[in-house]
């Protein structure tokens, strides 16, 4: 219902995104960040539509093996506008983040490129608070389990596939940001995610054959562990997934003490504490992260 | 590549305009199809990013 209301204003948008892309990071980081970023993001949506149960797409666009052509630009459009706002409020850009070297260090990726990335996952959180608000009540895309209204979780969810998407373009794209342990952390990152999006089914198949728990234990421990490379990384993982994706814990509890108990109003204080976490990180990002005299950025990651 | 202060303002600043175009699109969505006043609140913290990159720029 409504979707041209949606799709031709955002494809003008995304339209304008690829030719800035083109004109102020250069031909080949546009051929890379939109031709593999649509094949990545293509890829992820194949998986979820065809193997994990958390949603399905109801609109009538085109599609391909059950995925809607228009939506891995959708997460393109989520990445490069999230990536350009963060360099602008952190005012660092690639010459202020590689200072210069050829080789990245992972000090320096620690500290100067994991903030913008995960102040970019912040602004997503925002952009996909505001998409999911619409799409959910007009039936574009819907939860597997039914329901009318958008789980919070999706918010955290959003902001875990920007960082290993935008981990991995980054990588791709920029040669003196290079960091081996990138690609072990963002092919970590989907075991980690196939274990999570398919729990409700491993633990009744384990129950039945034990040998199913060290399959599914080892990528989710193994990702665990390689969070712990840099702080920043252990600090971004707490956020979203502690408080963002678990946050219905904290947020029962808040209700309970409003004396909020019925489903859609627990909902609605999971998803405000949820928005003020992301908000709240953010904030902290901007002011922990920010150089004493940041400079517009003149040569865009 | 260009610099970043070069162009026209829709194409340099295409990724702020894009993003001004989805909070236009939401708040139709939300205001006039769905009329749901309270989820065109879901708008307000794209709109704070957005102040607070405004602000950042105007600093430069």
């Amino acid at each position: 219902v409504y979707r041209p209301l949606f799709t031709y204003p955002v494809a003008v948008a995304t339209a304008l995104l690829v030719l800035h892309s083109w004109r102020y990071r250069g031909r080949r980081s546009t051929v890379i960040f939109w031709g593999l970023g649509y094949v990545v993001a293509f890829g992820r949506e194949v998986v979820y539509q065809n193997v994990f149960p958390t949603y399905r797409f109801s609109s009538s666009d085109l599609r391909l093996f059950g995925v809607p052509l228009t939506v891995p630009a959708g997460w393109l459009f989520e990445a490069y506008t999230s990536l350009y706002m963060a360099q602008f409020i952190l005012g660092l850009d690639r010459d202020t983040v590689t200072a210069g070297e050829d080789r990245m260090t992972p000090r320096r990726y620690g500290g100067l490129v994991l903030p913008v990335l995960c102040l970019a996952t912040v602004v997503t959180s925002t952009i996909s608070f505001a998409i999911e608000s619409v799409a959910i009540p007009m039936h574009w895309w819907q939860p597997r389990s039914g329901g009318e209204g958008m789980s919070p979780g999706w918010i955290p969810g959003h902001m875990f596939t920007a960082f290993w998407l935008l981990t991995l373009l980054l990588y791709v794209t920029h040669p003196p940001l290079r960091l081996r342990r990138n690609l072990l952390y963002v092919a970590l990152a989907l075991g980690f995610t196939a274990v999570v999006e398919l729990v409700d089914v491993i633990l009744p198949a384990a129950a039945r054959s034990a040998w199913l728990y060290p399959v599914a234990a080892v990528p989710a421990a193994a990702y665990l562990g390689s969070l712990f490379m840099w702080r920043r990384l252990v600090l971004f993982f707490f956020v979203v997934f502690v408080l963002g994706v678990m946050g219905d814990v904290p947020a029962g509890v808040l209700a309970s003490l409003f004396g909020v108990t019925r489903s859609g109003g627990v909902t609605s204080v999971w998803l405000a504490w949820v928005v003020c976490v992301m908000l709240a990180y953010g904030l902290w990002i901007v002011r922990m992260q920010r150089p004493e005299r940041p400079a517009r950025p003149v040569r865009l990651l | 590549v260009s610099e970043t202060r070069r162009g026209s303002f829709v194409v340099r600043e295409a990724p702020v305009v894009a993003l001004l175009i989805l909070m236009a699109v939401c708040l139709v969505g939300l205001g006039v199809v769905l009329r749901d006043a309270f989820a065109v609140a879901s708008v307000a913290p794209l709109a704070a990013v957005l102040t607070l990159y405004f602000r950042q720029v105007r600093s430069y």
